[in-house]
């Protein structure tokens, strides 16, 4: 059994684990009283801040308060629960009065067991069951019977409760109540009241792309306001902008800032309330900085790499690879090359670069979309084209001669073209057709290029072309395309015709007639101009005035004859262009040539500065309004002119009898040539050949002979008046042919051509080359007998003139020995005599002078001493005449002396007459200037090789064998040089050719000097291309003898581009260095009033540097 | 490929607004200038020139041309100049400056020689741009087939001289800013039929050379 004691104390354990259960349940009851109490506190005093907006002082007395009741409610509550636990007797007492079943056993044990009073009272088994007793029912005893769980639990819910409020009044009344507990953390400060209206600023996102619409809202609480103010600067410093808007619904707005392109602060306002600032940062979306494009084209192509450093729009061969280097602004996440709009493709990315690579195969155009790390795209990418553009075919231009021409008479075309492509040249050919015959090629040598040029001596000697035939060409040029195939174009069609001797003759011809028609016009005119000048001067020296009528018809008579030495200065040019028309067509003897020269040389001595003077002198007596100094003028005018005119006919009748020989000379040609012609078509036929060429050949043949026999018969009228016997033989020639039927024979020989009667026409072909060839060589002889004849003629003048002279001279010798060895002259005899010999020169002077206008051999000077003695034997006579023996001798030793001068001369005159001076043939200095221009054309082409090849090598490397091959050229073009200088002399008299030449020398010496110094450039090569360009044009003149006015292109008729074959590289454009710095530096980020200072320095600047560049304006 | 870049060029006037005279469509300015020169000749040229470009190309014409100066407030207006006449020519120096300004902006001169303004245009446009030179457009140039073609470069309309025409370009910054056709006289072939009496196939070719520059001057 257990003993008392232990049962004692195991109630008193039990009793004290329910004491300790009781207190803990009322400090936690007493402490959620608390935190009721004190949240419920707070919650007032927050309450009231917020409705009140309490002062500092009271704000903190409210919250005291607060405190203090949260502080007092739990002392309160655990001083009336409390010491009922804490005493383990009143602790039992609770019990008993909590557990009525214990019936005061608890209480009686506990006072009992330890009160040895009550031990000694009761028995010890007495004690034992109550004790007993009780440490059982205490035990059996729920702990919750003895504690306050209701109290827990009130003060549980309550604390619930004011949490509750708490929770509802932060629900409905956050930011009031939000910002009264921030005032009440700070009770001591001092808070300005708040606002009647708030404002609150929503911004989508504080982070905008430049360029972009940014949207706001304002959300309104309190007082509604009707407007607002949307306000923004740029930075702190600078005031607040903004505009007002309307407030349309009840409790916010909505603004958006268009376009935005800056970062800024923005705040609103409305009513009494100010938003919170918010800043806005404006970040710029990717975009491309720079399109580097890398082409690389074809191989067949063999084009190089290009890099384009500012692309955009491309235009490339078909099949080139386009690598795009892609510079951006920024970093990127993501670049992609986007063509036509849906096929993208994604380009490597590294950093702000990004790498994509296409094949050109089509047109199409592309566009780069971009997006950044911050998953922003580029804005409105630009779209470019690319087009892929297939191999161009070539193109090729014939540049000389580029139209239709005769041939000339060396049958040599020089034929020059540009060719180009876009890849390159490889082969160009001449294609030609003789007639309808077959067509023929033939290459031209170029180098191969882009841009070439051919220069080709077409040689059609070989060709046996007869006149009329008619050779079509032209260039066929082709690519280096060796994908597709060469790719070839052909130049413009041009014709070259082979005229007939006839046509050129009568061109030749026809244009001297002209000119001596004029020529003999203002003859005539000449002279009626002088008999009409003589009839005013006799009326002025009658009436000593002149009418009003008359005057103003003198004025008019004169200004006609001002007009009229102009055209005779018209007709020497005109005169010297038919004798090089002449001369070029091969058309004059030399003999015939150095006539009309000199001809014109008297033409311009016609019209020589004194007949202007004197002209010009009677025009200022004209306004004289003394009449006797016009009649003088009148009377020196005359004389003048008379002399003026005599030479005028002298050069007329000189005229007409070189055409004379010119024409007849034409006709020995013209039959030989009928000869030739003739001889040909038969060696033709000899091989068979009888076609259509050949009966159009014989045709023409039969026209030619009809012309000539026509020509024969004019000219044999021509000359009755120069020599019978010449014109007697030429009628019988023109009557021979009509005899023998040439023309009928012609005729019969076609006919039977068509026939195929070969062996019928070959007859008679035979018998008409025969009497052609007769024909030729008695027209020949008949020339040459013509020449002998009148050179005879007129050397026997020449002979006896001199013998006269000769016989004057020793006669006037003998008189003035006479007339020195008398003192004092009695008679009259030694005047007679002197008069005498007076009228003998003068008939001699005249006998030379009618030679005189046959001739141009007479010698310079013999005008003048042939004049010089005629007057001092005048003088002489008078002296003598007046017996003045004295004053006689010495006009008689002067006319002497120009007696025996003009001896001299006259022997001069003989010699020129028999052996005319040869002035070099005008054609054959062309001709050897043609070759001269092909030898330049090689050498030019020599230096673009040279050129290319040490551009090949790079610049700076050292280019092994250039410096030889200059040398080379160097040498090659001093040699072209000399041969120039020995052309140029022997040209003596020919002043047009002369400074052409001399222009070219001068180019050529400038040339020669680069090469001697070892310089060869760009420049050089330019030099020697205007050299040859030079030189064509000297030669053009050979074979420029195009087809006659009506069939040449007429008004608004297309031609053929004969430009440069590309545009140039600059475009015509050189930097304009002071524009180009004014832009650069009005780039700069300058204020307003700075830009405008600098524009105006630099306009000022470029205005002064172009004042100086045009001085002229 | 030219048939495609036909093509092409006809695209680019759906997708190019065709910059519009103060008036609303496209029309050409004839320039007014001193110096003594006809400026005014011609007179039915450009409106025939403008209808021919509403029929022919996308291009909205205007019925009548304009008539500017150099120194007209509306100058910069008009996108397309041109000029010709048969007399001298002359720029004072505040009109050189703005003509080299009006190119220089964007703006586009077309000088047609109606045959003795030669001379004096080529001196007064040296002082527009004195370091620049006339460049003469070769007939592969895309000007010559960029609407109709003209495989053979500028077309001969009316004789003078006998010399060939010329397309000659004056190029700044790279930029195609005023054609000078020279002895062609395009202006000859866009003028009334009873005018000069040019045959029907010159008066077409002129008005396709001109559609081609115009078409040029606005796509470039």
């Amino acid at each position: 059994m257990e003993s008392g004691e232990k049962v004692f104390q195991r109630l008193l354990a039990d009793l004290e684990r329910l004491r300790r259960r009781a207190l803990l349940v009322d400090m936690a009851a007493g402490l959620l009283l608390a935190l009721a109490v004190g949240l419920l506190a707070a919650l007032l005093w927050v309450g009231i801040e917020a409705l009140l907006f309490l002062s500092p002082p009271w704000r903190a007395l409210f919250g005291a308060v607060a405190i203090l009741l949260t502080a007092v409610a739990l002392p309160v509550f655990w001083r009336a629960r409390l010491p009922a636990k804490l005493n383990r007797h009143r602790f039992g007492l609770h019990v008993e009065r909590c557990c009525p079943q214990l019936a005061q056993r608890l209480i009686s044990a506990l006072e009992l067991w330890q009160a040895p009073r009550a031990r000694a009272l009761y028995s010890a088994e007495l004690l034992h069951a109550t004790v007993a007793r009780a440490a059982a029912d205490l035990a059996a005893i729920d702990s919750a019977r003895v504690s306050d769980i209701s109290s827990l639990k009130k003060n549980a819910v309550r604390l619930l409760a004011v949490v509750g409020a708490v929770l509802l009044a932060a629900l409905f009344f956050a930011p009031e109540l939000g910002a009264a507990l921030y005032r009440c953390a700070h009770p001591l400060t001092a808070f300005e009241r708040p606002a009647r209206t708030r404002v609150e600023l929503v911004v989508d996102d504080e982070e905008i792309v430049r360029g972009e619409d940014l949207r706001i809202s304002l959300l309104f609480a309190g007082e509604q306001p009707t407007s607002a103010r949307v306000l923004r600067r740029e930075s702190a410093a600078e005031s607040w902008q903004g505009e007002e808007v309307v407030v349309v619904s009840a409790d916010s707005l909505h603004y958006v800032f268009p376009q935005v392109q800056r970062s800024f602060f923005v705040r609103a306002e409305a009513g009494d309330g100010v938003s919170r600032e918010r800043q806005i940062h404006v970040v710029d979306p990717p975009s491309v900085e720079r399109l580097r494009l890398h082409l690389r084209y074809p191989a067949y192509s063999q084009l190089p790499d290009r890099i384009e450093e500012d692309g955009g729009d491309i235009q490339v061969l078909m099949g080139t690879r386009v690598q795009f280097e892609i510079a951006a602004n920024k970093a990127l996440e993501q670049a992609e090359l986007v063509l036509a709009d849906s096929v993208h493709l994604p380009a490597r990315v590294d950093g702000k670069r990004a790498f994509v690579e296409y094949v050109a195969t089509r047109s199409t155009s592309y566009h780069i979309e971009l997006l950044d790390r911050k998953g922003i795209t580029n804005r409105a990418p630009i779209r470019y084209a690319l087009r892929a553009v297939v191999d161009q075919p070539p193109v090729v231009t014939v540049t000389d001669p580029g139209r239709d021409m005769d041939l000339p008479d060396n049958r040599q075309v020089l034929v020059a073209a540009e060719a180009s492509d876009d890849f390159g040249v490889a082969k160009l050919e001449l294609v030609y057709q003789i007639n309808e015959g077959d067509q023929r090629r033939s290459p031209l040598a170029i180098v191969a290029g882009r841009a070439v040029r051919a220069n080709h001596v077409w040689n059609l000697s070989q060709l046996q072309l007869l006149p009329e035939d008619r050779i079509s060409y032209y260039l066929e040029v082709f690519d280096n395309d060796a994908i597709s195939g060469p790719k070839s174009a052909r130049s413009r069609s041009y014709t070259l015709r082979l005229a007939s001797l006839h046509e050129l003759y009568e061109e030749a011809e026809g244009a001297l007639d002209e000119q001596l028609q004029v020529l003999e016009e203002l003859a005539e005119q000449g002279e009626e101009t002088r008999d009409y000048l003589e009839q005013v001067r006799r009326e002025l020296l009658r009436s000593e005035e002149m009418s009003w009528e008359r005057e103003k018809e003198l004025k008019s008579t004169l200004e006609r004859e001002t007009e009229r030495t102009r055209k005779l200065e018209e007709l020497s040019a005109q005169l010297e262009e038919s004798t090089e028309a002449l001369d070029k067509k091969g058309l004059g003897s030399e003999d015939i040539l150095e006539k009309l020269e000199e001809i014109r040389q008297l033409m311009a001595e016609v019209a020589a500065p004194e007949l202007h003077d004197a002209l010009r002198q009677l025009q200022q007596a004209a306004e004289d309004p003394d009449p006797q100094a016009l009649a003088d003028a009148l009377k020196k005018f005359n004389e003048d002119q008379e002399a003026f005119q005599e030479r005028l006919d002298r050069t007329i009748d000189l005229l007409k009898q070189v055409r004379a020989e010119q024409q007849l000379e034409a006709a020995v040609r013209q039959a030989e040539e009928l000869a030739r012609r003739q001889e040909q078509i038969n060696d033709e036929l000899e091989q068979g050949e009888s076609g259509l060429r050949q009966q159009t050949q014989q045709g023409g043949l039969r026209r030619d002979g009809e012309r000539l026999q026509q020509s024969l018969e004019e000219l044999a009228k021509a000359m009755e008046g120069m020599s019978e016997k010449t014109g007697r033989e030429l009628a019988e020639q023109a009557e021979g042919m009509k005899a023998q039927n040439m023309s009928g024979r012609m005729r019969e020989m076609v006919q039977q051509m068509r026939a195929q009667n070969n062996p019928q026409a070959k007859r008679l072909g035979e018998g008409l080359e025969e009497d052609l060839g007769k024909l030729a060589a008695n027209l020949k002889t008949m020339q040459g007998e013509f020449v002998a004849e009148q050179k005879e003629e007129m050397s026997g003048e020449l002979r006896r003139a001199m013998r006269e002279l000769i016989q004057l001279s020793r006669h006037q010798e003998m008189l003035a020995d006479a007339v020195r060895a008398q003192a004092q002259i009695d008679g009259a005899e030694p005047a007679e005599d002197q008069f005498a010999l007076l009228q003998g020169m003068g008939l001699v002077t005249e006998r030379l002078a009618q030679v005189a206008r046959r001739t141009m051999s007479l010698a310079r000077g013999l005008n003048t001493t042939l004049g010089y003695a005629l007057k001092n034997m005048g003088e002489a006579a008078q002296h003598l005449g007046q017996r003045d023996g004295r004053s006689a001798r010495a006009p008689q030793e002067s006319a002497m002396r120009y007696l025996n001068e003009s001896v001299v001369l006259l022997r001069e005159s003989l010699d020129n007459l028999s052996n005319a001076s040869m002035p070099s043939s005008f054609a054959e200095a062309m001709q050897k200037m043609m070759g001269l221009s092909e030898q330049q054309a090689q050498l030019n082409q020599a230096g673009q090789q040279a050129m290319a090849e040490a551009q090949a090598q790079g610049p700076g490397k050292p280019q092994p064998g250039l410096d030889g091959q200059i040398r080379r050229l160097a040498a090659e073009q001093g040699r072209l040089y000399q041969a120039l200088e020995d052309l140029q002399r022997s040209m003596r008299g020919h002043k047009g050719a002369q400074g052409q030449i001399e222009a070219i020398k001068e180019e050529m010496r400038e040339v020669l000097g680069d090469l001697q110094q070892r310089r060869l450039n760009q420049r050089t090569l330019q030099k020697q291309e205007r050299i040859f360009q030079r030189m064509l044009d000297a030669s053009r003149s050979i074979h420029s003898r195009g087809f006659k006015d009506e069939r040449e292109a007429r008004g608004g008729q297309d031609q053929p581009y004969a430009g440069p074959p590309g545009l140039s590289e600059d475009l015509g454009q050189t930097p304009d260095l002071l524009r180009q710095a004014m832009r650069r530096a009005l780039e700069g980020n300058y204020p307003a009033e700075y830009r405008a200072l600098l524009q105006r320095y630099y306009e000022q600047v470029y205005e002064d540097a172009m004042g100086k560049r045009m001085p002229s304006e | 490929m030219r048939s495609a870049s036909i093509v092409l060029c006809s695209l680019l006037f759906f997708v190019i607004p065709v910059q519009a005279a103060p008036s609303g469509a496209f029309t050409i300015a004839r320039l007014q200038y001193d110096g003594g020169g006809d400026w005014y000749s011609d007179p039915s040229s450009l409106p025939n020139l403008l209808r021919f470009l509403r029929a022919n190309t996308l291009v909205d014409a205007a019925v009548e041309e304009a008539r500017v100066a150099l120194m007209d407030e509306e100058l910069f207006s008009y996108p397309y100049l041109y000029m010709t006449g048969h007399g001298n020519i002359s720029f004072s120096p505040a009109e050189v400056e703005r003509l080299r300004r009006y190119l220089e902006s964007g703006g586009f001169l077309h000088a047609d020689d109606n045959y003795g303004m030669d001379e004096s245009f080529r001196r007064e446009m040296k002082k527009v741009f004195p370091l620049n030179e006339w460049v003469e457009l070769p007939p592969e140039h895309e000007i010559f087939h960029n609407h109709f073609e003209f495989a053979a470069g500028l077309p001969k309309i009316h004789e003078h001289d006998g010399q060939r025409p010329q397309a000659l370009a004056w190029f700044v910054e790279d930029r195609l800013v005023a054609i000078y056709t020279y002895e062609s006289d395009l202006g000859d072939g866009w003028e009334d039929e009873e005018v000069h009496g040019a045959p029907p196939s010159k008066r077409l070719a002129a008005l396709r050379m001109g559609s081609n520059i115009v078409v040029w001057a606005l796509s470039h």
